[in-house]
């Protein structure tokens, strides 16, 4: 597997932080998306950091908060389909780190930054996943 | 005719209990209310608990919130509260230290931004239209908002 390719059909991971800040909206299944503020750059990043599942699990992602010294209790995790990311004009480029192999960004082709537009949009394509999804899924799974 | 009927909230807070303009092409009409919507509270307890944040709060090196943003905020909501059909915002923290503000009845979403210099960044998507721009002009946004 050449890691550094990122395939449309993978699924990258976010951590969303607990309430009140998770800012999430819920769907009409009932289930819940991440809203556009936690998908938002800050000043001087260049690209949104993600992992991808092929190589993080979402337990592993929300396992990482500790070598921060931060507790995992609250915290959430969003998905994302490359595939979505790449069809608003993004990239997602694997950029592995020494805590986190499957580490990745969601990068702008151009212009330099992920506009609000594209973070709006790219919200509405994320997913919450379940306490149920973070427990059982393991790196290399597929989820809906 | 001037349709910016509410410039800043300080003139919002001076505006009659009910004002009405035309906006050129199509009709805007904005209620205000005598008394900020009941939800202000909630949403001003929202804030204070911003406050609190410390830095890289989303783990990811987010900032904490600015405190002028946070005032600049304030005056947003007290103003946004006294116009009928304004619903409470989703009201969160934005990884550069500002305060988001979000609405999303499922048709129509606006995502705002407030800075440090009161400057307030928008992107509203909704039934085919759809705007992103920055601007000090609190009229703006509430005609959009009243959309909903």
């Amino acid at each position: 597997m050449n890691v550094t390719e990122v395939g449309s059909d993978e699924i990258i991971l976010r951590r969303i932080p607990p309430p009140p800040e998770n800012a999430i909206q819920i769907l009409p299944d009932g289930g819940y998306r991440a809203t556009s503020f936690r998908l938002r750059l800050r000043d001087g990043e260049l690209g949104l950091s993600c992992s991808r599942l092929a190589l993080t699990s979402p337990r592993a992602l929300l396992d990482q908060l500790r070598l921060q010294g931060t507790s995992v209790d609250g915290w959430m995790v969003c998905r994302l389909l490359v595939a979505d990311v790449r069809s608003l004009g993004l990239e997602v480029q694997h950029i592995p780190l020494t805590n986190d192999h499957g580490h990745c960004e969601i990068r702008p082709i151009s212009p330099s930054t992920l506009d609000k537009n594209l973070t709006s949009k790219l919200a509405k394509k994320t997913r919450i996943l379940t306490p149920e999804e973070i427990e059982s899924v393991q790196a290399g799974d597929t989820i809906p | 005719m001037n349709n910016n009927i509410i410039e800043t909230p300080e003139q919002l807070t001076r505006t009659s209990t009910y004002s009405a303009t035309a906006s050129g092409t199509g009709e805007v009409l904005i209620a205000v209310r005598s008394q900020p919507a009941a939800w202000l509270r909630d949403a001003i307890n929202r804030l204070d608990e911003m406050t609190q944040l410390k830095p890289n709060w989303d783990s990811y090196g987010a900032a904490p919130v600015d405190g002028v943003a946070i005032q600049f905020a304030y005056q947003l909501l007290r103003c946004l509260s006294r116009v009928h059909g304004i619903e409470r915002p989703s009201i969160t923290a934005t990884p550069n230290g500002q305060v988001g503000l979000s609405w999303d009845d499922g048709t129509r979403s606006m995502d705002l931004d407030i800075n440090s210099r009161g400057r307030i960044a928008y992107y509203y998507e909704g039934r085919g239209d759809e705007r992103e721009s920055e601007t000090s002009n609190v009229s703006e946004v509430v005609e959009l908002l009243t959309r909903f």
